[in-house]
């Protein structure tokens, strides 16, 4: 249906059904468009390809404190914060990449949200979405624009984020506390029991023993402590390119350790690793990514497996190394496995097991950019793979530690 | 001699609690966990359950308390936590636990409300 010019039509400056779309239920009358416009909470601008204010509805006295009069013949980009010009949509290609002339470019379409600065200085939020329009011949004509203040939807989504945060703060609190008056308890206890003995006949070999069980638990706290800080500490210090066989041989002497060290269970252990002849250079925090083969390890161990299989798996294609510890332990079951990264989560509380190894090793795997995940069967073992970036072996001409300690030699 | 039930899943507290309490004269039971609470509590009638209220095997305290109930176990209950929050002290109390204790406690409090749940005249069930 052809636009019917209206008297409110002459002399004007807007457009006259170029591109004008009709559809059923909306007048053609451009007096009820501009009824609209003129009362949309929504600033409604038109502007040149370039971006400056050819249009601007009412509502910008109310989002932006300028009269309409104010910002025409300015441009956009001069009202947005300097850091944020990034985010403003770019100058329109001169003609369509799309060869029918119906479709609408995606790059003409843009939604955005950057900060403005009102009249008074004072910045906004605003949320902004552009359309560019453009003529038969595709040329863009110009860019209608529509912007609406979203800061105090802004500060609800901080607010939101930083009492989540706060939330698993005071969850992990919670847990550390948990954790740690159980020793205190006991420490509490043996101390009291010890001095009752002390006072008696006879009683020393009781002293000894309650002695014994004050200094197992105060370990004890001291090692969840120590977890506790490396839960924090996820993101890797420093990062260096070694080899990801000395890290895993490094773990494995740890973990034949605490196997040993160990009262209960299995005593033999026969830790394997499967890999490249020429092992992989990988790009990590050494500390970290050692802490998080132990912690995989010492699973292991708690899980009374007699092998421990590491295998270590270079995918070229995307420049990462999978690493996989698999077990022969007692396996898991599946809600063990659903609560296996939650941290403070442990099927063996008694051990001196803190809960938070699965927990702090996918915060770190995290922190190398990789995945980490886990399958198990009850009395079959656990399998748990990550992968890390891989590296380029540092230069020749670089000595590295080891080669520095053999010149000393 | 009173007859008192510990449950705890570490065994360091379950041998603690028991030498703390055989020296006071009671006569001691332990379990680790609270399916070995209910059947032991079955066989030995004890006079005074202590548990700490997270077990490994059970969901909670209440589930717990809930359990001995059900299998007749009708002896006040005592129990201890290592993060007691207002919340937990307020259900447990309403729910009919006799004392709740902070882990660490004093020695001689846990002695004191032990004394005192078996010297009161036993519960009658609601």
């Amino acid at each position: 249906m052809p636009v019917q010019p209206s008297p409110e039509n002459s002399g004007s400056s807007s457009p006259q059904g170029d591109g004008a779309l009709s559809s059923p239920g909306v007048s053609n009358d451009l007096h009820e468009y501009r009824l609209l416009v003129d009362h949309a909470d929504e600033v409604l601008c038109r502007l040149t390809p370039q971006g400056v204010f050819v249009f601007v509805s009412p509502a910008c006295l109310n989002v932006l404190g300028y009269e309409p009069a104010q910002l025409i013949g300015r441009t956009k980009r001069e009202l947005v914060h300097p850091d944020d010009h990034h985010l403003i949509q770019p100058v329109p290609e001169a003609s369509p990449s799309s060869s029918q002339a119906s479709a609408i470019p995606v790059s003409d379409r843009h939604l955005s949200e950057y900060r403005i600065r009102r009249k008074e200085g004072r910045y906004i939020w605003a949320q902004v979405r552009s359309l560019i329009i453009r003529d038969e011949q595709g040329q863009p004509r110009e860019k209608i624009t529509s912007l609406r203040d979203i800061t105090e939807h802004k500060q609800a989504q901080d607010n939101l984020r930083l009492s989540e945060r706060l939330g698993s703060l005071g969850t992990l609190a919670a847990g550390i506390a948990h954790e740690i008056n159980n020793p205190l308890g006991a420490i509490l206890m043996a101390a009291h029991a010890a001095r009752e003995f002390n006072q008696e006949q006879g009683q020393q070999a009781m002293v000894e023993e309650m002695i014994d069980q004050i200094m197992h638990d105060t370990r004890r706290g001291s090692q969840i402590v120590r977890g506790v800080l490396q839960f924090a500490r996820q993101q890797p210090a420093e990062m260096k390119t070694v080899r990801l066989r000395e890290l895993v041989l490094s773990a494995r002497i740890h973990a034949l350790r605490y196997l040993g060290d160990r009262v209960t269970g299995k005593k033999e252990v026969v830790i394997k690793v499967r890999g490249p002849d020429d092992s992989p250079w990988v790009h990590v925090g050494p500390v970290s990514i050692e802490q998080t083969l132990i912690n995989l390890m010492y699973n292991a161990v708690d899980a009374g497996a007699t092998r421990i299989q590491v295998q270590v798996r270079p995918m070229a294609d995307v420049q990462r190394v999978m690493v996989q510890v698999i077990d022969d332990g007692s396996g898991m079951t599946s809600d063990q496995i659903a609560h296996a990264f939650d941290p403070f989560y442990t099927s063996r509380a008694n051990t001196g097991n803190t809960g938070l190894g699965l927990s702090t090793a996918q915060g770190i795997v995290v922190a190398h950019g990789g995945k980490i995940t886990l399958t198990s069967d009850v009395n079959r073992g656990t399998t748990v793979s990550f992968d890390l970036p891989m590296a380029s072996p540092p230069d020749e001409n670089e000595s590295t530690d080891e080669m520095k300690e053999k010149d000393h030699a | 001699m009173p007859k008192v039930l510990i449950v705890d899943d570490e065994p360091a507290y379950c041998t603690l609690l028991s030498r703390l309490l055989s020296r006071q004269a009671f006569d001691v039971h332990v379990a680790s966990d609270a399916h070995g609470a209910i059947s032991v509590a079955s066989i030995h009638r004890p006079d005074v359950v202590i548990a700490d209220w997270m077990l490994r095997d059970f969901h909670d305290g209440l589930d717990l308390l809930y359990a001995l109930r059900q299998a007749g176990i009708s002896c006040p209950v005592i129990m201890m936590s290592g993060y007691p929050s207002e919340q937990l002290r307020g259900d447990a109390s309403d729910s009919g636990v006799f004392h709740f204790l902070a882990k660490p406690f004093e020695p001689e409090e846990l002695i004191a409300v032990v004394k005192r749940a078996t010297s009161e005249p036993p519960m009658t069930e609601s």
